[in-house]
């Protein structure tokens, strides 16, 4: 086998920009969940702990508008690498190693659920990124321009009532609260438990901020790549 | 001074006899009662003033006074046997207002209505609930409300007690940004019942230029359609028909099941597939050993 030439901990799954957006995103999801939630849930005593905190209302709201623009540049950002990784670097937006949702995805799931409950031997036929990755991905990159677009409505809703019926505005609270329910849900608990909590790799998984993984995880969860690694047509760096 | 007010009784002049609603009324303060506790007055606002500067002397109506021979000694409500038209005296503003409000109006007609014979109440809403028409003591405890308290604090108490009787509204608010960032998050700049209605005037803001101007107190470059958000979205569907803004209620609540059919959906679906996974990848572990 040809694995014997690659250095086992040197198998790169996430670029520097991959690992710096999602510390950008840890921090500004957090900043965006604590202020967001004192507001949402504001008669609980952690919330009005959490103003005091920050130093009052007005304090709060500032440093969720902070986080929304630091969080939201983060997805801008990525939107640029993914033009200039297309039209600059002609790469493929799409295919095997892709974040882009396939019909492969699907048929990873059944077989995945088949598996999980005993109907199969061994996990799909994994590539770079599982279909539970992508949603990952993708719940992030759709949420935060739906947050992005009622969050800009109840920050200037004197301005969007000049075109908009001003019940939107409370339509924009709704989906707002409900959408940051789920997310931080989502995030707080099925990402973290998903990502991290696992019996294989508790307590954490640390390969999103160095970058790095070993051949044997990437052997298990990610066959596919891996053969394609192994075979020389991908150095395991390329990151779309 | 003090000893006529241990045991003090307000003034029984009134001819007006609250048959229709007794002493019921959620909206009486609960501290209401023919009898003043002394330690609590003197932390209010009138704590200053001696009894008969509100209430007149003992012998002015030709009664004794207590005078416990009265059939309706004791049994009356104080709030509804005060003569409020005493509070301008030094209240005078704030009268003038109450005499131009709804609530002045509402009281007007209840007492029009105990003044003619037993002739049946005309129902125009059968399905409210009615209340006594508030009187000045109804919102303020003359005796205890204490002077001096902060924008947030008397915010606060205002949506209690606008609650008593309004109780869907205050509730409502309180699930409004306005009321979450006030009331539970004492926040100054926010806007209070009365920010909106009127302390004394007592506004219902059903036409939508009285609202913008009240809306641009705040929120200066507000246009007309800014007024069509609604404050008070979650009251209960009879109040709801009530209100001019039904239609957006409506369809605000049809989001809002939406919502949250989606975020159940989605829990259900990413709990259940983590949940499997995890007792895979256990059963994996376990079985190797």
């Amino acid at each position: 086998m040809p694995d014997q030439t690659i250095p086992p901990d040197r198998l790169m799954r996430f670029s520097v920009l991959d690992r710096l957006l999602h510390l950008v995103l840890i921090f500004g999801f957090t900043g965006l969940a604590a202020s967001g939630f004192s507001l949402g849930f504001s008669a609980t005593a952690p919330a009005r702990a959490f103003i005091w905190l920050v130093g009052g209302t007005a304090h709060a709201a500032w440093l969720h508008r902070f986080c929304a623009i630091i969080t939201y540049s983060s997805v801008v950002i990525h939107g640029l690498w993914f033009l200039y990784f297309r039209f600059v670097l002609r790469g493929r937006l799409t295919g095997p190693r892709s974040i882009a949702p396939s019909k492969k995805d699907l048929k990873d799931f059944k077989q995945n659920m088949a598996y999980f409950i005993g109907w199969r031997p061994s996990p799909p036929d994994f590539d770079k990124f599982t279909y539970m990755e992508k949603i990952d991905y993708w719940a992030i990159f759709i949420g935060m321009n739906t947050m992005g677009i009622t969050g800009l409505i109840l920050w200037f809703p004197e301005w969007f009532t000049r075109f908009l019926p001003g019940v939107w505005v409370n339509i924009a609270q709704v989906l707002h609260y409900w959408e940051a329910i789920l997310a931080v849900v989502v995030k707080l608990f099925i990402h973290v438990g998903m990502a991290h909590l696992r019996p294989t790799v508790y307590p954490a998984d640390t390969s999103i901020f160095s970058g790095r993984t070993t051949r044997e995880r990437m052997m298990a969860e990610h066959p596919a790549e891996w053969r394609s690694i192994a075979a020389g047509r991908d150095k395991g760096i390329e990151t779309e | 001074m003090m000893v006529c007010a241990a045991v003090f009784f307000g003034l029984l002049s009134s001819g007006l006899t609250d048959q229709t609603h007794a002493d019921v009324s959620p909206a009486v303060p609960v501290q209401s009662s023919w009898f003043v506790d002394m330690q609590r007055f003197q932390k209010g606002a009138h704590a200053n003033f001696k009894c008969e500067e509100c209430h007149g002397s003992m012998i002015e109506d030709g009664h004794t006074h207590p005078d416990p021979n009265r059939p309706d000694f004791l049994k009356t409500s104080a709030t509804r046997q005060f003569d409020y038209r005493r509070c301008q005296k030094c209240h005078k503003l704030s009268y003038q207002r109450y005499l131009k409000g709804k609530h002045a109006k509402a009281l007007k007609e209840e007492t029009e209505s105990a003044g003619k014979a037993k002739a049946p109440v005309k129902e125009t809403q059968p399905a409210k609930e009615k209340y006594p028409a508030p009187t000045c003591g109804e919102c303020h405890s003359a005796h205890y409300d204490p002077a001096g308290m902060s924008r947030v604090a008397v915010g606060a108490r205002m949506t209690s007690r606008c609650g008593r009787c309004h109780k869907e509204y205050s509730e409502s608010y309180l699930d409004n940004i306005h009321g979450k960032l006030g009331v539970n998050l004492a926040d100054k700049a926010s806007a209070f019942c009365t920010d909106c209605h009127g302390a004394h005037s007592v506004v219902a803001l059903e036409k939508q230029q009285d609202t913008l101007i009240v809306c641009q107190r705040c929120h200066p470059k507000a246009a007309s359609e800014f007024t069509q958000f609604v404050i008070h979205a979650s009251v209960s569907d009879s109040a709801a028909k009530e209100s001019p803004k039904n239609n957006s209620i409506v369809w605000i609540r049809r989001v809002q099941t939406v919502a949250i059919a989606v975020v159940a959906l989605s829990l259900i679906f990413f709990f259940g597939h983590t949940i499997l996974w995890l007792l895979r990848e256990k059963h994996e572990k376990l079985r190797k050993h």
